[in-house]
């Protein structure tokens, strides 16, 4: 819902775009023709204008008085230099909460020289750094007032995202290397350079900058918009941080989901693979012992084999060890050991043999194509799990002849 | 008031012998019970009828000193070297504590910086040698050149195997201890002018009523980012380590019963990537009493080696450890903290951070501000350490080394007088040897002087004069120069066959025997690769010399230090540093006199003494012949002496 939301949100940015753009044209057109003939041929451009205006005009009319998004304040807060910040939540269309969002104007000052750092800041719903724009009239500037590359925004994104960073818990001009002094144009004056070994956690010539935003980004709001979230919890906003691809709302609902509720199960395998990051190691943990013996959810879990990485393959032959399998089940392994690496072939036919008196004859067939395998190891394994079956294998025993001439 | 804790009740070892006088006592073997009540010559046959196990010995001496760990180690050896008597006790038979083959623990330090802050002074003296004489990167070679080290010092009684366990309390100041061995049923009851802690544990400042700080501070205690919302008890937890060997066939691996069961999710930040050395986030410790409840916290621990072996070796996530299979497991829990004893001074986080230069300062830090959540490997969802890299190295205080109500009590080493925030980067190894060597030298300084340490600490004379001590036998000083008026080379002129640009022979008397980061090479740089080259101290007028000390060049921006790691010598020389002046000869000259008064062949060390028969000379001549393999022949320093 999530991702719908914000494409959403990017159509209705078009929309204006669009209409500004049209707006302009027109304009344009009008100021510059000289005659009827040329209004007229432009007045197919015109109407097409028109045309988009009018639906445009209705559809706002029709659609997002009950879809749209939306925000309401969330709560006032207060930087450290008592500069009074108003910290929005941000519904989509399906009015769910979905991040949070402020206009941050605050002062930095930094070596006697004092200017307004202006930036809009999102936050997701657990008072992680999501993003920030920039204030077209007050652009984000280095020293000397040299605007920000794209590089520069990217560091200080970096920078922001990081709730380790070690702008927590240094003074900005403790950064700051007074024996280094750099020769400022703006200034009229020196300024210090940062430490080598620090210069990593802030854009360069941007130490305050980069340590005031810091601040407000990790400081007391992020806690706050915690706090705001939880306020606000329920079933369905679990639901919707579980579904989310945020990797800290996933763990953070997985963390908040009551551990054997049934419900609960799908949500948990769909993290297997639908997990950021180390979520799905957390969910696979989650998941209830029943489950690893539930012939519906083992059929399901196995055919994610292929999709799953190493370790989280391994995950789910280590919980299938000395389980019994449904046939579907047996089959569905059968069908994934290509998919598997050397290692952990064994695991597979470790599993299976645990299910040896309850192979279908089908899938002891499956098996046997397995000998054909261009998959040495796999072959071989198949070969010996065949030979170790004796009386239920012996309807293939030709193709284990076959296989042991070479 | 003479105060003395219960323990020699407890054990049933009260004695009329602790009734009688003092005995002086500065050799290798102190006077035992019996000697005491006049039987010196005993017969065979009536030791053996001793009916107590136990046999007291009395010593006397300058200095005792508890633990022998790195910084126990340096203390000792730097007491001893300046003149002082004095007794190392160790509880164990291994001395190197957390860096001995028990532990394990590679020495960290400000070489962390990546700069050019590796410690110098006598750890620089022990990696060096380690490097040189142990090529096989043997941990029980390194035991033993630590016990050469220190058994080659006559001022030295070293008794190991030695657990102190008591100490009584005159007048507030220590006047003796009491240690156990085991292995030989020895109770020795040690006095000393000074005793210096460096159990870690802060064991013997415990013991004697000294003023100690457990837990982590508040924020608002000491205004510390760093430090939690609210105060507890709670400390960096215990690590056990382990080595493994990689065979040539499949090493299958069944963990005991009790081990811990670890899935990929306990890993999320805890990286295995080698097999060969344990992991330092095999913590535990950290929320319960990490002293008392030593014996639980080891089984934990070995539950969560063996766990953790089995992840690696049966989880299937680690398909390439097939052939790796355990070779040694550690008993002994490295600790990170425990106690800190209250000093004159507290270090804080802002001392670490904003590198306050201390007037007082006697060593230097670079480890980051490297704190380990309690919870360990019982918490795996969360992060085992926060690092908070510094800008440089910064300074240690002599006041936070001694005791603020102990008078004659120092300490060196985890037990410092640090906050817990503090803490996390004073901790480690490499900063405990050169806090070791501080008290060390400030102990035999207080002692030739008669003074206390809290004296010494707040005396700006004194305090400079034991900074040149310590500077002169190579303890690295943030911004202190040589200011020795007794150095006779100070006074000399000095010129060189060649030099380099930046390498000017002058250097060698600039005052610094290390780069300290201001640009300049303070050593004296000449090819050696166009022949032999030469360095001459020269005096207007001829000077008697009986010692010259030279400095050279180790490569101090590299690390260099023993480990079971591999990749730890990734960015490390080992054996002979190559800008290390290797083969060299002074010659000197003066009235009727030209001659080579000595030489030196396959030197690896930085810092060389020559002592000698007096010599009155003109200019003296130190000639390189052959360095370790660098194109240059460097000396930061040149000093001279008659004493």
């Amino acid at each position: 819902m999530k991702v719908s939301a914000l494409k959403f949100l990017e159509i209705e940015d078009h929309y204006l775009q669009y209409l500004i753009k049209g707006m302009r044209y027109f304009m344009s057109k009008a100021r510059f023709s000289k005659n009827l003939i040329t209004y007229w041929r432009q007045w197919s451009d015109i109407r097409f204008f028109l045309m988009f205006v009018i639906s445009w005009f209705f559809m706002s009319f029709l659609v997002l008085p009950t879809r749209s998004i939306r925000k309401e304040r969330a709560f006032m807060a207060y930087t450290k230099d008592s500069v009074q910040l108003k910290v929005d939540v941000i519904y989509n269309v399906d009015n769910e909460p979905i991040k949070y969002y402020s206009y941050v104007d605050t002062p930095v000052c930094e070596e006697g020289v004092c200017y307004n750092l202006l930036a809009e800041v999102y936050w997701d719903l657990l008072g992680n750094f999501i993003d920030y724009k920039e204030v077209s009239s007050d652009p984000l500037t280095k020293f000397d007032h040299i605007r920000f590359t794209k590089e520069d925004h990217d560091k200080m994104k970096e920078i922001l995202k990081d709730k380790t960073s070690l702008l927590a818990s240094y003074k900005a001009k403790d950064l700051v290397d007074q024996r280094i002094q750099i020769k400022s144009d703006v200034i009229d004056g020196v300024a210090g350079a940062t430490y080598k070994s620090l210069s990593g956690a802030v854009v360069r010539g941007a130490v305050y900058s980069s340590h005031t935003l810091w601040h407000i980004v990790n400081g007391k709001i992020a806690d706050s918009i915690v706090a705001h979230t939880e306020s606000m919890m329920s079933d369905k906003l679990l639901v919707q941080m579980l579904n989310s691809d945020n990797y800290n709302l996933q763990f953070y609902a997985l963390n908040h989901i009551p551990s054997n509720e049934e419900r609960y199960v799908p949500y948990l395998i769909g993290l297997l693979t639908k997990g950021a990051s180390y979520v799905p190691f957390f969910a696979v943990e989650k998941i209830p012992d029943h489950v690893w013996t539930s012939n519906k959810h083992q059929l399901v879990i196995i055919n994610l084999l292929e999709e799953l990485n190493f370790e989280m393959q391994n995950e789910i032959l280590n919980r299938l060890q000395n389980k019994i399998l449904a046939e579907d089940g047996q089959f569905a392994l059968i069908s994934n050991l290509e998919e598997l690496k050397e290692s952990q072939l064994k695991k597979a036919f470790n599993i299976l043999d645990k299910n040896k008196a309850l192979l279908s004859k089908k899938n002891i067939e499956y098996i046997a194509n397995l000998l054909e395998s261009q998959n040495s190891e796999l072959s071989n394994l198949a070969y010996q799990f065949l030979v170790s079956m004796q009386k239920e294998a012996a309807f293939v025993s030709k193709k284990l002849k076959e296989y042991r001439k070479g | 008031m003479t105060k003395r804790r219960g323990f020699m009740k407890t054990i049933g070892l009260g004695s009329s012998a602790f009734l009688m006088g003092p005995i002086t006592v500065f050799g290798k073997d102190g006077i035992n019970d019996m000697e005491l009540l006049g039987k010196s010559h005993l017969e065979a046959s009536e030791k053996f009828l001793d009916d107590e196990a136990y046999v007291k010995k009395y010593y006397e001496t300058d200095i005792l000193i508890a633990g022998g760990g790195m910084s126990g180690i340096c203390a000792a050896l730097a007491a001893a070297r300046n003149g002082s008597k004095v007794i190392l006790i160790q509880d164990r038979s291994r001395l190197g504590g957390n860096a001995s083959s028990e532990i394990r623990m590679h020495i960290s330090g400000a070489s962390q910086l990546n700069q050019i802050w590796r410690e110098t002074g006598i750890l620089e003296e022990l990696v060096l040698t380690e490097a040189v004489d142990n090529p096989q990167r043997s941990y029980e070679m390194w035991d033993f050149i630590l016990y050469d080290k220190l058994i080659s010092e006559e001022n030295i009684t070293l008794l190991l195997d030695t657990a102190l366990y008591d100490a009584e309390v005159v007048d507030g100041n220590i006047k003796r201890i009491w240690a156990l061995c085991s292995p030989t049923e020895e109770i020795s009851i040690i006095s000393a002018k000074f005793f210096a802690d460096c159990t870690g544990d802060a064991t013997l400042a415990a013991q004697a009523g000294a003023n100690y700080m457990r837990g982590r501070e508040a924020k608002s205690k000491w205004g510390e980012s760093l430090a939690v919302d609210v105060e507890d008890q709670k400390t960096m937890g215990n690590s056990l380590l382990f080595t493994a060997k990689k065979y040539d066939k499949a090493m299958p691996y069944t963990p005991p019963k009790w081990a811990r069961k670890y899935t990929t999710k306990d890993f999320l930040h805890r990286n295995i990537s080698t097999y060969e050395y344990g992991y330092w986030w095999l913590e535990l410790g950290g929320e319960i009493d990490i002293v008392r409840d030593g014996q639980q916290n080891r089984k934990d621990l070995l539950a969560v080696l063996f766990g953790v072996w089995d992840y690696i070796k049966n989880s299937g996530n680690h398909p390439d450890s097939e052939n790796w299979a355990l070779d040694s497991i550690g008993m002994i829990p490295g600790k990170r903290e425990s106690r800190r004893v209250v000093g004159d001074y507290i270090m804080k986080q802002e001392d670490v951070q904003a590198a306050t230069l201390f007037e007082d300062r006697v060593a230097y830090g670079g480890w980051p501000l490297d704190d380990h959540p309690p919870g360990g490997m019982d918490t795996t969802g969360e992060v085992p350490y926060v690092s908070i890299p510094l800008k440089g190295p910064y300074s240690i205080p002599f006041r936070s080394l001694y005791s603020k109500n102990i008078p004659n009590l120092l300490m060196a080493g985890r037990n410092i007088s640090v906050s817990h925030v503090a803490l996390s980067s004073t901790r480690v190894m490499a900063t405990c040897s050169t806090l070791g060597q501080a008290i060390g030298t400030a102990m035999a300084y207080c002692n030739k002087k008669g003074i206390l340490p809290s004296v010494l600490g707040n005396n700006s004379a004194h305090m400079k004069q034991l900074q040149q001590v310590l500077l002169r036998q190579d303890q690295s000083l943030l911004g202190v120069v040589n200011e020795d008026s007794n150095d006779l080379a100070r006074y000399a002129k000095v010129t060189a066959s060649s030099e380099t640009k930046d390498g000017v022979a002058a250097n060698v008397i600039d005052g610094y025997n290390r780069e300290v980061g201001d640009g300049l090479t303070h050593k004296w740089c000449a090819n050696i690769e166009n022949g032999d080259q030469w360095l001459m101290l020269s005096w207007k007028k001829p000077v008697k010399i009986n010692k010259i000390q030279l400095t050279f060049d180790t490569g101090l921006d590299r690390f260099l230090r023993l480990s079971a790691q591999d990749w730890v010598y990734d960015n490390q020389i080992r054996g002979q540093q190559p800008e290390t002046v290797a083969d060299y000869s002074i010659e000197v000259k003066g009235k009727n006199m030209d001659q080579v008064l000595l030489s030196n062949e396959n030197n690896y060390l930085r810092l060389v003494n020559h002592s000698f028969e007096s010599v009155e000379v003109k200019s003296l001549k130190i000639k390189v012949t052959r360095t370790n393999g660098d194109p240059l022949a460097k000396i930061f320093e040149v000093r001279c002496y008659h004493e």
